[in-house]
């Protein structure tokens, strides 16, 4: 969001033509509309090739702080709760979920690797189960831990950031039905 | 750097360079572009395709027939990075893009627009609008008619649809047996399956889990005599570790009875919709007789 407002800040070069500027607002719309969808890199890129294009002045492309940007107000609004943003008591019910898996994940998981073959891993799938059921992520790991690769392997193939492919295996899969 | 990070600051460094060439270098064309989106798209780096199509489209005038095409172009590849609210953007971008070209000079996207649709709805397993969809298509593009219907029965198969399921492949006397097939299955109840999992492992053997049934009685087996052994030695503090752990395998039992015997259930629905599904998949092409960039189904 803060790059919205920056894109806002930058301003066409002196002597473009009409043609040109409508352009440059194009791609600058474009860049806007990135940013809103959370691809700040991508946003960048295009404003990085309008200004190799020497479209945009230098000089204009300096970082405001969003909140120097009053006329935005896409950016001077408090951000929005995520969605299914769990409540104090759901919270407070992950609390142990959180405990366990800090343990494993401090003690546990650095002697043993990275064995799961499943997408979300075990301690992803506990946190997210908890975070939308509350308690009711407990008996969710426990059937997790229970089922054997047919049930739990799913054709579906999910590739991770590093480049592994991991079966899916979502909350939303065991929880649709609740 | 990873060969991928090596991949991807080439991939910009191409786009940075063929859209920002210095100016003693002509521009490149048009097509130029649309083969670098292609051959991002190619090495996986879809998200990067799909914005070489949108810039390309930032560089169009509003009204101009190429548009509708190009935004098309971006959604297919979010489709193939599995970024379905950028593509559903996309989608709407197309449509109103359309609805400004003047109806002589634009290409016909209904059919590509509507199988995109279909293919996000399917991403996001929301059977009931790809059936939705694909009636549509099938209404709208005769030559994809056959290939939509059978994507609409099996997509009312998975949402458990079955009157409109068979209803949509009544000509196909074998996809029509597949889906009186799944009518006539028995299905696994998951309110007995919960009950049956106060057993410890008998949820699971009600929907033919006999695996999990075992290791499900196993770890209450043993939790729950340590538990009880620890309470015979007054040993009550490992006596609430191990009740803890009992209590979770427990309850995971009840709640993986009912969860079988959802997964038995939808596997059923699976295989039903397998057996009804088209053979092949229709692609998005450039559609060369066209002067302009557009998209269209092909077979």
């Amino acid at each position: 969001m803060a790059l919205a407002a920056l894109l806002l800040a930058l301003a066409a070069g002196p002597g473009a033509t009409a043609a040109q500027d409508a352009r440059v607002a194009r791609h600058l719309a474009l860049a806007r509309e990135l940013a809103e969808e959370g691809a700040d890199a991508e946003a960048a890129l295009v404003i990085g090739c309008l200004a190799a294009e020497g479209a945009l002045d230098a000089d204009a492309a300096e970082c405001r702080p969003a909140s120097q940007d009053a006329g935005d107000a896409s950016v001077a609004a408090p951000p929005a709760p995520p969605e299914g943003q769990p409540g104090a008591v759901r919270r407070m019910a992950t609390l142990p979920a959180r405990a366990i898996v800090a343990f494993y994940r401090k003690f546990v998981g650095p002697a043993i690797g990275a064995r799961c073959v499943l997408e979300p891993s075990c301690s992803r799938y506990f946190l997210e189960a908890c975070r939308r059921h509350g308690l009711l992520g407990f008996p969710m790991i426990a059937d997790r831990f229970v089922r054997e690769p047919p049930e739990s392997h799913s054709d579906r193939l999910v590739r991770r950031p590093d480049g592994t492919w991991r079966h899916a295996d979502p909350v939303s899969d065991h929880d649709w039905w609740f | 750097m990873t060969a991928a990070a090596h991949l991807r600051a080439a991939a910009i460094a191409a786009a940075a360079f063929l859209t920002a060439a210095p100016a003693c270098l002509a521009a490149p064309s048009a097509g130029a572009r649309v083969s670098l989106a292609s051959s991002l798209r190619a090495s996986g780096e879809y998200s990067l395709a799909s914005l070489e199509y949108r810039r390309l489209a930032a560089d169009l005038d509003p009204g101009d027939p190429s548009l509708p095409g190009l935004f098309l172009a971006a959604a297919d590849s979010y489709l193939a990075g599995g970024e379905f609210t950028r593509m559903g953007r996309m989608i709407d971008a197309a449509e109103d893009c359309a609805t400004a070209v003047p109806g002589e000079s634009r290409g016909d996207i209904s059919a590509a627009a509507l199988y995109l649709r279909l293919r996000r709805a399917e991403g996001l397993r929301d059977w009931p609008s790809a059936a939705g969809y694909a009636e549509e298509l099938a209404r709208e593009a005769p030559e994809a008619a056959t290939w939509a219907s059978c994507k609409a029965a099996a997509f009312h198969v998975r949402s458990g649809d079955l009157a409109s399921a068979k209803a949509a492949v009544a000509d196909d006397p074998d996809r029509a047996a597949a889906v009186d097939g799944l009518a006539s299955a028995t299905r696994k109840s998951p309110r007995l399956g919960g009950i049956l999992g106060i057993v410890p492992g008998l949820g699971y053997a009600y929907s033919g889990e006999y695996g999990n049934m075992f290791r499900s009685m196993f770890l209450n087996g043993i939790f729950g005599w340590a538990m009880f052994e620890c309470a015979d030695h007054d040993r009550w503090g490992l006596f609430s570790i191990t009740a803890f752990f009992e209590l979770t395998w427990y309850t995971g039992s009840i709640y993986g009875g009912i969860d079988a015997a959802h997964r038995y259930n939808r596997s059923l629905d699976a295989a039903a919709a397998e057996s009804v599904e088209p053979q092949g998949r229709p692609r998005l092409v450039r559609d060369a007789a066209l002067d302009f960039f557009s998209l269209r189904l092909e077979f």
